[in-house]
């Protein structure tokens, strides 16, 4: 009985026991093996990618755009962040700022995942069908790749021009390129790129939102501007200008895309006709880890689908954050509806400021107890004020008022400086939605943006006739309706002055400034706020303007900045040289 | 359960309790003592048919009136004996019988002719004993060298009867018989029993106990006699731990253990961040310890044990630790549980109270403070003040209390005292063939929030049973399980605490009306007090073990197979229910209060998670253990292998109809999230160990470990690791004087260990699928794949070359005990990226690779002392010191860093930062000096340390200190008298260093130390601790300088406690074994320290976690 039940007992341990084991799978990956086998596969790789496209509504360094750093706005809660840049401080830097640093990571590890298909589609099979949707991708990912390198010359000049992945054991040694053979490179890799792509007309549907021949033509428009801009193009040569027109001609000749006659709403609708190239968003979907869904710092997560940009810029007194406040100096840039800026500067107390008026007005034109009155409809389209309709209301940037610093809820999110941006918010957004995600797309290129190039371009070839008129092809669109500028006087300074109005809070600003070098200037300038103070007995308005920050002199640029340093990281890891100013 | 009777000397007394007891007796049918009869007598029964009180005679007649049975005794037998009070119904004759008789000492036997003889018992009368005590015995107790001992214990055997020697060592005691047997006792003897032989005059000798010989002490598989260890082993008593009544185990171990460094980084119920090093850093990789519980190796959640399931902990702390192979290293936490004894069933229980407090809480600015550093922060950013007409009505006391308050947030939100309670009870006992221990632990612990809507709730239940199967052949189940509930606030704790700091002192918490007030930053009222919903994660484990053990004797003595499948299943399930909370706004114009709870409508959202683990564990061993002459041989060869699956899933839902309803179906269509994952892990292990004595002198011990981690790829999975430790105890020896030391044992060790906690599949090329970019006229999103880390084809573990020497000794009679260990460690192919050399425009995501080394080397000290002082009180005092010094040998750096930043040659943990010189006094030396552009006076100066002119990245300096302190060390201290004891422990560290920096925005208070602390002028604070006022746009705080740096250093009152232990005497008349009262204090005092504004032990950069707790406890623990 005993040595029964002891037999029994040694079968049932032993029954339990198998060896454990260790040639494992991870549970959640696929090996890299079947990837490249499997078109299915490739093209998710490729899906993959577009993911790594920055975009302008996050705040960190992969949101390439930011208006702070340049003299259209005051971003009032990420002044500790910003004020080293915008106060002329900036240090060699650190990849662990996603300000300065971080865009040197992504762009480098996004070009290493393109250079990786490239390498790898190769070892591909399969049928002419399958061959053709591996051309299109491979296409794709040529842009892409392309895209890094022209944001990386525009953020650091010379670059190492890397087009292999390394493995562990490579020799990491490299060069920084100069711009121009970059500009080089990704020109050639458009040119096999804009063969391979299909139109924007063919491009929709469920490849809505895919690159484009258009996309492409334009990414190479603007890696041709950068070349042929004073900052880089230092022995002024012409005939970059000339790369830059043709590849424009290029482009309109596609004859897919055109002005758009709702300036306010294009930014809302990726399917608008000037729309060249976008980002797409849904709002269901949060940050990508949903363990940091209560977090406070949530707003510098990555999001996998929606963003926050509503959130981040309403009106406090509709539970926005109103984040980054356009600047008085830069609200005066505005015209008239004939024409003319309003306000050329001011005098007085820096706590009370006096406008100087600009003595072409004519009477009457410009009231600045109305100073909304007459101006450009772009300002109201892109910014919003007191007054401002607003939802179902009219907004109240007064002292006390809901949407002041003084106002009785949300006050600390008031606005500094007296102004929000309205470009590409959505006004149906609202704190009592289940949904705090917005979903507008971010707008990389349209067709104004290339207007306006064509026609700096055209200017520096001396075709000042055909620069005027696709100025003013901007201009007198429906909806905008401003009176033609002619070609008499500083004709530069009217493009480039268009160019600001027209692609405000878009991005565009930060880029072209530096590339202009005209940043020592523009990005010196000092803040100019404004408050609005209503009488309580009458309601009559008053305005005083104000220097931000009680103080002028408090921004600064020196030449140099207009590169980023390299990482300091990078520089001790490497025979990298850092740029001038740096050292 | 059995019930003691004591005999009171009162005759009256002892009647009345006999009345009581037996009525209760009679109601309960319990067997007061045995006796045995034939079955027909104990199955007859008698009716009694009315409640009455009776003599014993009558119970006799009662008796035998309705049975057959006849009484034989003498007459008036009964006579002094109390009466018997009878129930109504009906009752066996046999318990009739023992019942009435409880109360006399008398002999009873069944003759034939059912008659029942009643004799009386002879040595039964206590008058009788009092009589017999009569004979005195008097004497002398030395030791060996004919010393004296004062305060010798000496007890007539079988008797409660007992004195102490006095301080010559002489006794005199009143025994009851020349025949009588003392037994004498003293702590570190030999306990001796002499009997008295007519003698009245005796001297008698005590021989030292040798180092409590068969003290056994808990080692990698197996145990082993303490007197012929050889490894450096430290173990901790389960009465030790039991001193600190804290909820986490690891705690409890702060101080007691040299080599042991407890960090308590914060104290938040169920999540207590404890950091627990074993002789401190040796790597830079993980630095964890293995835990070991019960045999199963990481068995997780150690600090969540019943503190009263724990037999015993033992720390291996060398090469001893070799024999657990790749996961060694750091060092290993051994745990076993309590098990059953053959003997009575013992019954335990214990609870204890306590109420926790923050050692210490921020002490922030008040309003006035408040607003003048804002004021100052816009002076010194050349913006207009914005309060100074406010702040001089503060000062003034004019100010309008009704709109400006002063208000302290901490005081608002936190409670002073926070409850904590916790019970815990256990039976254990067994026969000869099964033996088993069953226990049950509640906590149930408060947080510190105002309310008691958040907590930690535990509940512990284990089952140890043992049972001899067949002849050799024993086998164990052990199971236990544990639930943990942990409710938390919405916010995270961090968040929440930071959330207090951003409150303005001059906000108001609430309306006159009781209404809660929404303030500037928000208030917090409403995310402590349970309004906003919760996060409450529930964590179950259940861990069971199938054990057996086969001895082989037939095959040979000694020989024996043993192994053990552990199969332990955990589940996590989250729940995260946040809902709007009330706070109001008042308009003045209106005169309304509008609840701003409704702005966001329906915004209910529910977060759930839930992951499960099930780890198996097998093991089998062979082993031979045997004694031949002057020969010990243990040994043993051993299987073992592991692997655990995992997954993981979570959903996610916003707009729930109602906060009544949190479940996900309640969740609106459109914000669904959810999503999941798997994990697994395994390992395969070979290993063997031979442990050889001779004589008990020369001490020898072998291990070797052959093992097999799926971390690695195939042809790196295998490693072999081997360790060797000796030991000579040089007090055995001939030649050798025992007369001041009485033990002495020198002994070394070397070993090879290894680490593997990385993450696994690092050598696997793989794409990882994750959601992705979105396409589509009808916008939706894609999945994809992204390239995961760079595979490294060599990873294999790092491993540790250990090297140690100790010196264990003890004086004469026990007085002084301890060690000395001086080690060496050096840890090479640490797993680490090579992110400091591989440029980031290569794009990889760089694998771990093995390019490490570190070594690392210190002293570890114990001494301990125990003795007796006049006769009645003992003492002990203990210490243990710890010193352990880090050192990076290699580590994977950029070729053109600084040589004042290059990490090879410092410690594992240094800090960079800049090198902070004062404080600019004036404009002039700004100008003069290198520095940020926007320096201004009171800002801190910096060294420019690469002297090129300029401030930059290049001036920091790396520190020699850490977080991790370089010396550890507990001073114990007991006091025992009669019933009394009395529990201390110090615990201090040194040559530490944290960053604390408070994060000042303009709209965030600080601890008002530093504005206490500030410059303000050359003038009035030339010597200013801390920079002018400052937020984080300035240079002083943006840059981190040492200014920051604060010295860890600190001696605290760690732990008290006072008990009084009920005496024998008064236990058996209440029937226990143990009574204990006790009050006890967690982190009570600190003695000394730097730090001032958090506790010393916390590391936390801004301040914005959950504080350190004191905790005073009081509670009972009996025993029956």
């Amino acid at each position: 009985m005993k040595k029964l039940k002891f037999n029994i007992l040694i079968i049932t341990l032993f029954s339990v026991f198998s060896c454990a084991d260790l040639d494992l799978q991870p549970t959640e990956a696929i090996s890299g093996a079947s990837v490249w086998k499997d078109l299915n596969l490739i093209e998710l790789y490729v899906n993959d990618r577009y993911r790594e496209l920055p975009h302008g509504f996050t705040q960190y360094a992969g949101g390439l755009r930011f208006t702070g750093i340049t003299d259209e706005s005051y971003h009032m809660h990420e002044p500790h962040h910003l004020d080293k840049y915008t106060q002329g401080s900036l240090t060699s830097g650190s990849l662990s700022n996603f300000y300065w640093g971080g865009f040197w990571l992504e762009a480098y590890t996004a070009i290493r995942n393109n250079n990786i298909f490239l390498e790898k589609r190769g070892g591909y099979t399969g049928g002419e069908a399958e061959k053709n949707r591996v051309k299109t991708l491979t296409a794709e990912i040529r842009f892409l790749r392309a895209f890094f390198y022209t944001e990386l010359i525009s953020r650091y000049g010379d670059v190492p021009l890397i087009e292999k992945p390394f493995d562990l054991n490579s020799d990491f040694d490299v060069q920084r390129i100069p711009v121009n053979d970059c500009v080089t490179f990704i020109v050639k890799e458009l040119d096999l790129a804009i063969a391979d792509l299909p139109n924007k007309a063919d491009s929709m549907g469920n490849n809505f939102g895919r690159i484009t021949k258009g996309a492409a033509i334009g990414l190479k428009i603007r890696a041709l501007l950068f070349n042929a801009s004073p900052l880089f193009n230092t022995t002024n040569d012409n005939s970059r200008w000339q790369l830059v027109s043709d590849a424009c001609e290029q482009l309109f000749a596609l004859n897919q895309y055109s002005l758009s006659s709702d300036y306010k709403g294009l930014f809302l609708n990726a399917k608008d006709s000037e729309v060249i190239f976008f980002k797409q968003f849904m709002n269901q979907f949060g940050p990508n880890n949903p363990i940091d869904i209560l977090s406070d710092f949530y707003y510098h997560a990555d999001y996998a689908g929606g963003h926050r940009i509503d959130e981040w810029r309403f009106p406090n007194g509709d539970g926005g954050w109103l984040s980054e406040n356009p600047r008085q100096d830069f609200v005066d840039e505005y015209e008239t509806i004939t024409g003319k800026i309003p306000v050329i500067g001011y005098t007085g107390a820096v706590n009370n400021l006096q406008p100087r008026l600009n003595p072409a007005l004519s009477p009457g034109e410009y009231a600045p107890n109305k100073p909304y009155n007459n101006r450009d409809p772009r300002l109201d389209y892109s910014i919003y004020h007191d007054e401002t309709k607003f939802k179902d209301r009219s907004l109240e940037f007064w002292a006390g008022g809901k949407d002041s610093r003084t106002s009785v809820d949300n006050s600390n999110n008031g606005s500094k400086l007296g102004y929000g941006i309205s470009k590409s918010l959505d006004e149906s957004w609202s704190t009592k939605l289940t949904i705090s995600n917005s979903k507008q797309p971010w707008i990389f290129m349209r067709l104004a943006e290339f207007y306006l190039t064509y026609a700096e371009a055209q200017f520096q070839l001396g075709q000042t006739g055909t620069a005027v008129d696709y100025v003013n092809r901007i201009r007198s669109r429906t909806g905008v309706n401003m009176p033609a500028i002619t070609s008499s006087g500083d004709l530069l300074a009217k493009i480039k002055h268009e160019r600001k109005i027209e692609l405000a809070f878009e991005g565009n600003r930060w880029y072209d400034v530096r590339r202009w070098k005209d940043a020592e200037i523009e990005f010196a300038k000092d803040i100019v706020g404004v408050e609005v103070i209503k009488n309580p007995g009458s309601g009559v308005k008053t305005y005083r303007y104000f220097y931000f920050d009680g103080a002028k002199g408090k921004r600064l640029f020196p030449a140099y900045q207009s590169l980023f340093p390299i990482p300091i990281e990078e520089i001790r890891k490497s025979d990298l040289e850092q740029n001038t100013g740096y050292d | 359960m059995k019930i003691k009777l004591t005999k009171v000397d009162s005759l009256i007394r002892k009647s009345l309790l006999f009345t009581i007891m037996r009525t209760f007796i009679f109601l309960l049918c319990t067997t007061v003592f045995g006796f045995t009869t034939d079955k027909a007598f104990s199955q007859d029964k008698v009716t009694i048919d009315v409640d009455k009180v009776v003599t014993v005679d009558e119970v006799f007649s009662i008796i035998q009136k309705q049975t057959k049975y006849r009484f034989i005794y003498p007459q008036d037998m009964f006579a002094n004996v109390p009466n018997v009070q009878l129930k109504k119904g009906k009752i066996q004759v046999s318990k009739l019988l023992e019942q009435s008789l409880a109360g006399s000492n008398v002999n009873f036997k069944l003759s034939e002719n059912n008659t029942i003889v009643i004799k009386e018992n002879i040595k039964t009368d206590t008058v009788k004993i009092i009589k017999e005590q009569q004979y005195q015995v008097s004497g002398t107790i030395t030791d060996q060298a004919n010393q004296p001992l004062p305060g010798a214990n000496i007890k007539e055997k079988g008797t409660n009867n007992g004195v102490q020697t006095d301080l010559e060592g002489n006794f005199r005691i009143n025994v009851k018989s020349p025949n009588a047997v003392l037994m004498i006792s003293f702590l570190g003897f030999v306990t001796k029993e002499i009997a008295v032989n007519n003698q009245t005059s005796i001297t008698i000798a005590l021989q030292e106990a040798p180092s409590n010989l068969q003290e056994v002490v808990i080692v990698g598989y197996g145990t082993q006699k303490k007197v012929t260890l050889t490894g450096a082993v430290a173990s901790i008593k389960t009465q030790e731990i039991l001193q600190t009544k804290t909820a986490n185990l690891a705690n409890n171990l702060a101080g007691r253990v040299a080599g042991l460094t407890i960090s308590s980084r914060g104290g938040e119920p169920g999540g207590d961040d404890i950091n627990v090093l074993i002789r401190g850093i040796g790597t830079t990789g993980d630095k964890s310890p293995l835990y070991v519980i019960d045999g199963i190796a990481n068995r997780g959640s150690f600090e969540r044990l019943n503190p009263d399931d724990i037999e015993s902990i033992s720390v291996l702390k060398d090469a001893s630790a070799a024999i657990y192979g790749a996961q060694a290293a750091n060092g290993v936490i051994i745990v076993t549980t309590k098990r059953g004894k053959k003997g009575e069933t013992v019954f335990s229980f214990n609870h204890n109270y306590s109420l926790a407090q923050a050692t210490r809480r921020p002490h922030l600015m008040n309003a006035q403070q408040y607003l003048t550093w804002v004021d100052e922060i816009n002076t010194r950013n050349n913006r207009p003040t914005e309060f100074q007409s406010i702040i001089r009505q503060y000062r003034e006391g004019t100010i309008d209390s009704s709109v400006w308050g002063n208000t302290d947030w901490w005081d608002v939100v936190v409670d002073e005292w926070t409850p904590q309670s916790q019970y815990s009870a256990n039976v254990s006992g067994g026969g000869d063939k099964t033996q088993f221990y069953v226990s049950g632990q509640l906590l149930n612990q408060d947080a510190l929030y105002k309310g008691d809507a958040y907590g930690y709730k535990q509940y512990n239940l284990r089952s140890n049973l043992d049972t001899q199967f067949a002849k050799n052949l024993k086998i164990g189940f052990d199971l236990a399980a544990r639930l943990g509930d942990k409710n938390s606030p919405t916010m995270d704790t961090d968040g929440l605490i930071r959330n207090i700091f951003s409150q303005r002192p001059s906000d108001f918490p609430y309306f006159e009306n009781g209404l809660i007030a929404q303030t500037t930053a928000g208030s917090p009222i409403g995310l402590v007090n349970g309004d906003s919903g919760s996060k409450s994660t529930n964590t179950k484990k259940y861990d069971s073990k199938f054990s057996f053990n086969w001895d082989m004797p037939f095959i040979t003595k000694g020989l024996f197979v043993s192994g053990y499948a552990a199969i332990d299943f955990y589940t996590t399930t989250r729940k995260d229910l946040s809902k709007p909370y009330d706070r109001y706004v008042f308009n003045p114009t209106t005169g309304e209060y509008t609840n701003i709870k409704f702005e966001r409508a329906n915004n209910i959202s529910l977060f759930q998670q839930y992951s499960e683990e099930l780890n198996k564990t097998y093991h089998f061993k062979l082993g031979y253990t045997k004694t031949f002459d002057k020969h010990a041989i243990n040994s043993f060869i051993a299987y073992e292998e592991y692997s655990q699956k995992g997954e993981y899933i979570f959903a996610s839902r916003d707009g729930l109809v109602s906060e009544t309803l949190p479940y996900l179906n309640t969740g609106s269509d459109a914000n669904i999230r959810n999503g999941g994952n798997g994990s697994q892990k395994a390992r395969r292990n070979y290993f063997g160990k031979l442990n050889y004595a001779f004589d008990d002198k020369y001490l020898l011990d072998i291990t070797v470990r052959y093992d097999a981690s799926a971390n690695f790829p195939k042809d790196k999975r295998y490693g072999f690791f081997p360790a060797a430790s000796v030991g000579w105890r040089i007090s055995e020896e001939e030649f050798f004087n025992k007369d001041l030391i009485s033990e002495l044992k020198l002994r070394g060790s070397w070993g090879l260990l290894g680490n593997d906690k990385v993450p696994n599949f690092q050598y696997y090329d793989f794409y990882n699928l994750n959601p992705s970019s979105i396409f589509g006229e009808n916008p939706s999103r894609n999945l994809g794949l992204t390239p995961g880390t760079t595979p490294n084809p060599n990873i294999t573990w790092e491993t540790a070359q250990k090297i140690n020497v100790g010196l264990d000794f003890k004086l004469r009679r026990g007085l002084f005990e301890g060690s000395i260990d001086v080690f060496y460690e050096k840890r090479s192919d640490i797993l680490a990226p090579r992110n400091a050399s591989v440029p980031v425009y290569t794009g990889i995501t760089l694998p771990d690779e093995n390019i490490g080394k570190v070594s690392n080397q210190g002293l570890e000290l114990q001494l301990n002392h125990r003795n007796k002082l006049f006769g009645e009180v003992s003492y002990s005092l203990g210490g243990q010191f710890s010193y352990s010094q880090s050192k990076i040998l290699f580590i994977d750096e950029a070729a053109s860093v600084p040589e004042w930043q290059k990490r090879t040659g410092s410690p594992v943990d240094g800090l960079l930062v800049y090198q902070a010189n004062g404080l600019y006094q004036n404009q002039s030396e700004i100008d003069s000096s290198p520095h940020f552009a926007d320096a201004k006076p009171g800002d801190v100066k910096f060294m420019d340390i690469s002297g090129d002119g300029i401030i930059n990245e290049d001036d920091k300096i790396l520190l020699d200190q850490s977080p991790t302190p370089n010396i550890v060390y507990g001073i114990t201290m007991g006091l025992e008298w009669k019933g009394l004891s009395l529990n201390v422990l110090f615990q201090g560290q040194a040559m530490a260093q944290t960053i604390y920096q408070p994060y000042s925005d303009s709209k965030l208070n600080i601890e008002n130390a530093y504005y206490e602390g500030r410059w303000t002028s050359p003038n009035f604070t030339p010597n200013a601790q801390y920079p002018r006022a400052f937020d984080t746009q300035s240079s002083s705080y943006r840059e981190v300088s040492t200014i920051w740096v604060k010295d860890n250093s600190f001696l605290r009152l760690k732990n008290v406690e006072l008990s009084y232990s009920l005496n024998q005497d008064v236990l058996k008349s209440i029937g226990l074994d143990s009574f204990r009262l006790y009050i006890a204090g967690n982190n009570l005092l600190l003695i000394y320290d730097n730090m001032k504004i958090n506790d010393p032990e916390s590391n936390s950069k801004l301040g914005w976690y959950y504080p350190q707790q004191r905790l005073i406890s009081s509670g009972i623990s009996l025993t029956f």
